[in-house]
């Protein structure tokens, strides 16, 4: 009976080692995916942070235009500053624009420009970003001449990475 | 292999496995929230961007010579569109002013605005509006 009782050498202290190596396992596993959920949290932040810098750009560049008598001045107000709610913003760059030859005798003439914005940085953009917008002009041919050149479009296209990089080939 | 090494293996399996299963649980849940943040800023785009598109798609006619009177038109105008289920919008313009904002928000990641200007798309300016009617036609 006492024979039976006592186990081998080879089987003292082998449940431990198990418990413990099983135990790591599983604690390794869920703290993966614990990091997982993290990071997809943060990456959701993050796109949330962008799209507001976006619209803050958008809105920068509809203040920017909402005058129409000054969109034939664009390329020399280069440099001008101004503010939509809490968001300061820059002219930086203007394209153009360039216009196209009417298709026939009498129709508008179509232009196209591009604008560069700059968001300067804030308490809640840190670091200032820049986007390009295009603008789509329409300008009718008159008797006396060419019209004043009439905004009908502005899109966006797309942010232009940090200031540092714009410009670099 | 005696009672006491059984036990405290056991002991350490237990507290491990609950613990892990906190993880797994709050991980899950997680994972599920930022599912449910990422579709409703989806929401949030598609609708800021409708309504930039209406503006847009009325591009190039004018409503109004003065862009104030414009702007309020649009407002009335944005009101209209329809929105996504879950999403609220509150479209405002300052008086005299010839922007209009676009406030649009989900309950859970806040709300996303913007500010439109009639003159971008060509609704106000300088040249003749068109009548009522016209305006009607092309809606």
């Amino acid at each position: 009976m006492a024979r039976l009782q006592r186990s081998s050498p080879a089987q003292d202290g082998f449940l431990l080692p198990l418990s413990t190596a099983a135990s790591l396992l599983l604690m390794l596993s869920s703290l993966s995916l614990q990091a997982v959920a993290l990071q997809s949290r943060s990456q959701v932040i993050a796109s949330q942070r962008l799209r507001q810098a976006e619209d803050q750009l958008m809105s920068a560049a509809q203040h920017l235009v909402a005058d129409p008598l000054t969109v034939d001045q664009l390329p020399s107000r280069v440099g001008e500053a101004g503010q939509v709610d809490s968001a300061a913003y820059r002219l930086v760059k203007v394209e153009g624009p360039s216009w196209q030859e009417p298709a026939e005798a009498g129709a508008p003439q179509r232009g196209r420009a591009v604008a560069t914005l700059e968001l300067l940085a804030s308490a809640e953009q840190p670091l200032p970003l820049q986007a390009a917008f295009a603008l789509e002009l329409m300008r009718q041919a008159a008797p006396e001449g060419l019209a004043p050149a009439q905004l009908v479009s502005l899109r966006e296209l797309g942010l232009r990475g940090r200031p540092a990089a714009v410009g670099e080939p | 292999m005696n009672l006491v090494e059984i036990l405290v293996a056991s002991v350490i399996l237990v507290i491990s496995s609950s613990c892990s299963l906190q993880l797994w649980a709050s991980s899950t849940n997680s994972a599920e929230q930022a599912e449910r943040r990422q579709h409703q800023l989806g929401q949030l785009e598609i609708a800021l961007l409708g309504s930039q598109a209406r503006l847009a798609a009325l591009a190039a006619q004018p409503v109004a010579s003065d862009c104030a009177d414009a702007a309020s038109w649009l407002v009335g105008h944005l009101q209209s569109q329809p929105l996504g289920a879950g999403l609220s919008r509150e479209v405002s313009a300052e008086p005299g002013a010839a922007l209009v904002r676009v406030r649009i928000s989900a309950p859970e990641v806040g709300e996303r605005q913007r500010w439109l200007s009639p003159a971008a798309y060509g609704l106000c300016g300088p040249t003749e509006p068109i009548t009522e009617e016209q305006t009607d036609a092309t809606l």
